[in-house]
């Protein structure tokens, strides 16, 4: 059990007549970089959202640290250290790229409220380090000299940094990518690539990424799931995948 | 006489400011037009009204002006108080449980809440309109010497035909009077005890009162929105709430903390509203309410510094207009079209500047 950071029980997700989701089950360890993947609609952002909370699930359980997290708020969840970037970016537009992150940093230090006013001086520091933490992530990433942008100013590559960068104000244990690398050039990629397997050492993470790019997902994943109309059909090592003749129907279409 | 107007106007329009502010904010965090906040500003005018009259600060016998100041400052904290948690309240039972089923259940929702809370309002406190008693300050009257530097008064209890205990302010001796020996043998026949001194707090005084709240409350509100932890979670769950709750911020409570500041805010704006128009009754909140509403469309719903301005701008329009169409184009009835005038002037800005004067223009996903 302990050496399970994470795991679904067979999770299913129903709207009406259609099952999203059906009967998939997860298991990652500390440490550990799996790979999402599937053909679009095969329910892989409907998992993340039964995953972070944002849905509820139809059936079975979701185990965090331990933990039953199943009927747990996402807000709730998120607080355990669990924190995700979205498919399409989802920073607050209007806020700065500084304070997309520290409006996230304040979170899992607790004392979030207006209680902050009156304690001007523990205020002041906690403050100070609330920001000066949310200014070394930002360095971490690249991202310094834009701290006080508008983060829909930034360039599209960077929001992308900046949504990973506010997700890691969480201090997370488990981070979940949806397809960080969509709409970026290879080179890009690559750099992103090397920044997700640094972030995992530098940050002690255990990550679960879904990414259409084959190279970026073969090339980081010690394992891969893959869902297809809902369902796992496969799950493995990434040469493995590569070669199960289940993945080659669901991605390039079978005889129907 | 022009500044006479335009102060009137700044006093009306930090008053619409203070209630704009919170439909402003709830806006702003939830896309709800909170048509219940207008009551939340009629009950904080209760609320500070039964503080001005029955608190009786004056007794204890501070000098002047303390008690009068006391007064208001006790009575600003309660009304506010009071209409943040019925605000919160409001959230809780009525807002809360609609606010997934869509705009339309949530705006209807809020009608329900503002008849509702006007009609709580008619059983609990009486349809008639009561009238803002003057503060007071009490003197003994041993403390009366030679002639009177204000009007002196005392109180008489009564009974009205409805059963209902009233306390009546009776005019002893006013401005300039000599207390005399047969004029104070004639008090003491009427057998009252205690003379008090009537401080008129006069509807100029509470002007400038209320826009140096208005004044003292901008940086304030400025700094929670912008400097706080709190501020900045409500400006990231405005805009994008789902992306909020899912970096762990507790929207629930965000919601209900928006709720309360809002509606903290208008009990200022009650207090003052009562002070410089001398009435409460329950329907208070409708047309206030609805001006402030513009107000805040006018200035952009869903900015802060937006409310303010719009809430100023109508304030003074609908006191300048009129006066002007009096004076320079002889129109004797301007003053009775105010509200028409008020409306209109709203209509006018939306055609020149459909998202208001500081809004932003919705962001269109392409």
């Amino acid at each position: 059990m302990s050496d399970v950071l994470f795991s679904t029980h067979a999770v299913t997700k129903r709207y009406g007549g259609l099952t999203a989701v059906s009967k998939v089950s997860l298991e990652l360890h500390p440490g550990e970089l799996v790979g999402l993947i599937g053909p679009n609609g095969a329910g892989k952002t409907t998992l993340f959202n039964l995953i972070t909370g944002a849905d509820t699930v139809s059936e079975g359980t979701v185990t965090f640290r331990g933990e039953d997290v199943t009927e747990l708020k996402d807000y709730e969840r998120a607080g355990l250290g669990m924190a995700r970037t979205f498919q399409n970016i989802r920073l607050w537009p209007d806020m700065s790229a500084l304070d997309n992150v520290q409006t996230v940093y304040q979170g899992p230090r607790g004392n979030n409220g207006f209680g902050a006013i009156l304690r001007l001086p523990g205020f002041k520091r906690s403050e100070r380090r609330i920001r000066d933490d949310s200014m070394k992530l930002l360095e971490r990433m690249d991202l310094a000299e834009h701290a006080d942008m508008r983060s829909v100013d930034l360039p599209y590559g960077e929001q992308r940094k900046l949504e990973i960068c506010r997700a890691l104000a969480l201090e997370p244990k488990l981070l979940l990518l949806d397809e960080p690398a969509a709409g970026m050039n290879p080179t890009e990629k690559t750099d992103l690539m090397h920044t997700v397997e640094q972030l995992r050492q530098e940050f002690d993470l255990t990550i679960l990424v879904i990414e259409h790019d084959m190279k970026f997902v073969m090339g980081i994943c010690e394992r891969i799931y893959v869902l297809d109309h809902g369902e796992e059909i496969a799950h493995g090592k990434p040469d493995e995948i590569k070669q199960d003749p289940k993945v080659i129907e669901a991605y390039l279409g079978g005889a129907e | 006489m022009f500044f006479d107007y335009l102060m009137n106007g700044l006093g009306l329009g930090a008053i619409f400011a203070f209630i704009a502010l919170g439909y402003t904010m709830v806006y702003g965090i939830i896309k709800l037009i909170n048509f219940a906040h207008g009551e939340f500003f009629m009950v904080g005018a209760y609320v500070g009204y039964f503080c001005l009259r029955d608190l009786d600060i004056e007794r204890v016998g501070l000098p002047q002006p303390l008690p009068i100041l006391l007064d208001f400052f006790v009575a600003l904290w309660a009304a506010s108080l009071v209409a943040g948690l019925l605000a919160v309240l409001t959230e809780r039972v009525a807002y809360r449980p609609v606010r997934k089923a869509g705009r339309i259940a949530a705006l209807l929702t809020a009608v329900g809440v503002s008849l509702l809370l006007q009609n709580i309002a008619v059983q609990v406190w009486g349809a008639n309109p009561r009238s803002f008693p003057d503060p007071r300050v009490f003197h003994a009257l041993d403390d009366l010497e030679g002639e009177a530097q204000a009007n002196y008064y005392a109180d008489r209890e009564f009974t009205t035909t409805q059963g209902e205990t009233v306390t009546e302010a009776v005019l002893l001796i006013s401005q300039g009077d000599v207390l005399d020996a047969t004029k104070r043998a004639s008090i003491e026949d009427q057998g009252f005890d205690e003379v008090y001194e009537r401080v008129t707090l006069s509807p100029k005084s509470v002007q400038y009162f209320v826009i140096l709240a208005l004044i003292g409350w901008t940086p304030i509100l400025w700094f929670l929105v912008k400097r706080t932890r709190m501020g900045k979670a409500m400006r990231a769950a405005s805009e994008d709430a789902d992306a909020a709750r899912l970096m762990g911020i507790n929207i629930n409570l965000v919601v209900a903390l928006t709720f309360f500041v809002g509606a903290f805010v208008a009990g200022v704006g009650g207090v003052a509203y009562i002070a410089t128009y001398g009435k409460v009754e329950p329907m208070l909140g409708f047309l206030p309410g609805l001006k402030a509403f513009v107000a805040a469309v006018i200035g952009g719903i869903g900015s802060i510094p937006g409310a303010i301005i719009g809430g100023l701008i109508l304030g003074v329009a609908e006191a300048i207009i009129p006066f002007v169409l009096q004076e320079v184009f002889g129109w004797e009835e301007a003053f009775a079209w105010k509200d028409a005038i008020a409306f209109a002037f709203l209509i006018v800005v939306l055609v020149v500047k459909p998202t208001g004067l500081l809004g932003k223009p919705m962001r269109e996903k392409v």
